[in-house]
This record gives structure tokens, sequence and C-alpha cells, in this order.
């Protein structure tokens, strides 16, 4: 009997950059829009660059998600509550790092066997 | 630009308007402000690419809310009030519930990062909850 064993089981659909760059921005602390926008460029040597139009669409579809929350600071107005991950938003993170790492292992290897 | 800007938002349905359009304009002006020092070609380019960006934005919210009508924006995307709600202390109840289970779960198959990463969110879980019963009127 032959048996598949596979350490990665992932979501159905990978997460988009813009998704993906906003999760992780949030991995680590609450962020406000702006400060998800500086991070993002900066994680991505300035080859990210959202327009805030971009960026409330995909807050908007991740709240109603429930993979991120508001999150309401001290000494910040309504209107600037910071926004940080849920649970189910950390899961979704780790499962999509877990998917990269899979693929990235699988093209390591390839790349080797070529070189070989 | 901050009257195309806010011109451009209109077109934007009327529920995502009252929930982002004032953190959207802050956001907007704070990125413009920053734009100024990357001299006239950055700022074209910031300019072209929000107005690109907030076009786009529009009509995928529009085809966002034609698909879902009533779950297009829930309670779930509105700005948390400052005062404590009686929904608010049971989510964060079982929010809290959830963590410790995790962290047990996590101990429990000796995978003591994430368990140290439950106990983290538990704590600043456990802190807000105690804010929120204070916050609350009597």
């Amino acid at each position: 009997m032959r048996h598949v064993v596979t350490d990665y089981i992932g979501p159905s659909k990978p997460l988009t950059e813009p998704v993906f760059l906003i999760l992780t921005s949030l991995a680590n602390q609450p962020r406000h829009g702006y400060a998800l926008l500086q991070d993002i460029q900066q994680m991505s040597n300035e080859r990210v660059m959202l327009s805030t139009g971009t960026l409330y669409g995909a807050l908007r579809r991740l709240l109603e998600d429930g993979l991120i929350e508001r999150f309401q600071q001290e000494d910040t107005s309504r209107d600037k509550q910071a926004y940080r991950l849920t649970l189910e938003g950390c899961r979704l993170l780790e499962s999509e790092v877990a998917r990269m790492k899979h693929l990235v292992r699988i093209a390591g290897s390839r790349m080797k066997e070529m070189e070989a | 630009m901050h009257k195309l800007y806010r011109a451009i938002l209109k077109l934007y349905p009327a529920e995502y308007r009252a929930v982002f359009a004032p953190e959207m304009i802050d956001v907007f002006e704070q990125a413009s402000a920053q734009s100024k020092r990357r001299g006239l070609p950055g700022r074209i380019l910031f300019a072209v690419c929000e107005c690109i960006g907030l076009l786009k934005g529009a009509l995928l919210q529009q085809a966002a809310k034609w698909a879902a009508p009533d779950s297009y924006i829930t309670a779930r995307s509105a700005p948390r009030e400052s005062t404590g709600s009686a929904s608010e202390i049971v989510e964060l109840q079982r929010r809290l519930e959830h963590l410790i289970r995790s962290m047990e779960f996590a101990i429990a198959h000796h995978d003591f990062p994430k368990a140290r990463f439950y106990s983290d969110q538990e704590r600043a879980t456990r802190a807000d909850l105690l804010k929120l019963v204070n916050e609350t009127p009597e």
C-alpha cells in the first residue's frame, strides 16, 4: 500500500500579494492604515505601493471574513482605529507561509537536479 | 487633487463610504504629504496611482455589493465605539476561552513557540476585557 505524506494542507486559493502583505504587516503588531502602507512599501523594498483604494478594499474583505479586526488603541480617536490579526487570520497566514515554503523547497530541489 | 479624490470616493457604495471614507481621506492626506518630498515625478506618479486605484476600487466595491447586498458591510467592518457593550464583552470572553484552549493544546503537543504566542494574545485580550468592563456604564 502506498502512503502519501504531506506536511502542507493550505487554503484552497493562494492569497493575493496585497492581502498577504497586509496580513504579514499585522503579524507582529496592530497598525493604522497609513502605517500599513508604509510598512508594506518598506517590506517590499518599495516595489509594492498600495493605493488607498486597494488597501481599504482589501481591509473591508478581511474584516468581513473575520481575518482581521479593529483595535482601539489608547489616545486615538474613533476614526484612527488600528487593525490587528484575529486567530483565523494568524492561521491563514501560517498556512500561506507553509504553502510558500513547500513550493520554495520543491523549486530548490529541482534547481539542484538541473545543476547536477 | 483632494477635491478629485473626494469626487471619486462618491462612486463607492454609501455603506462603504460611511464606514471607510473618513479613514481613507485621512490616510490619503498623509500619503499625499509624503509624496511631496519625492519631487514632481513622485507626486505625479502618486496622483495617477491613487486615481486608478480608487476608480478600480469603486468598481470592485459596487460589484461586491451587487453580488452580496445583505452581507456587503456588516458589524464586523464598523468602527468600534469607545465605550464597551455587552456583545463586545461576550465576544472577548469567547476569544479568551478559545485562546486558553489553543494554548493548552500547544503545550500538550510541546509546541512552545505557539504556546507563547497564544499566551501573549491571551494576556492582551484579558487586558482589553478588563478595560471594556471598567468602561461599561453600570
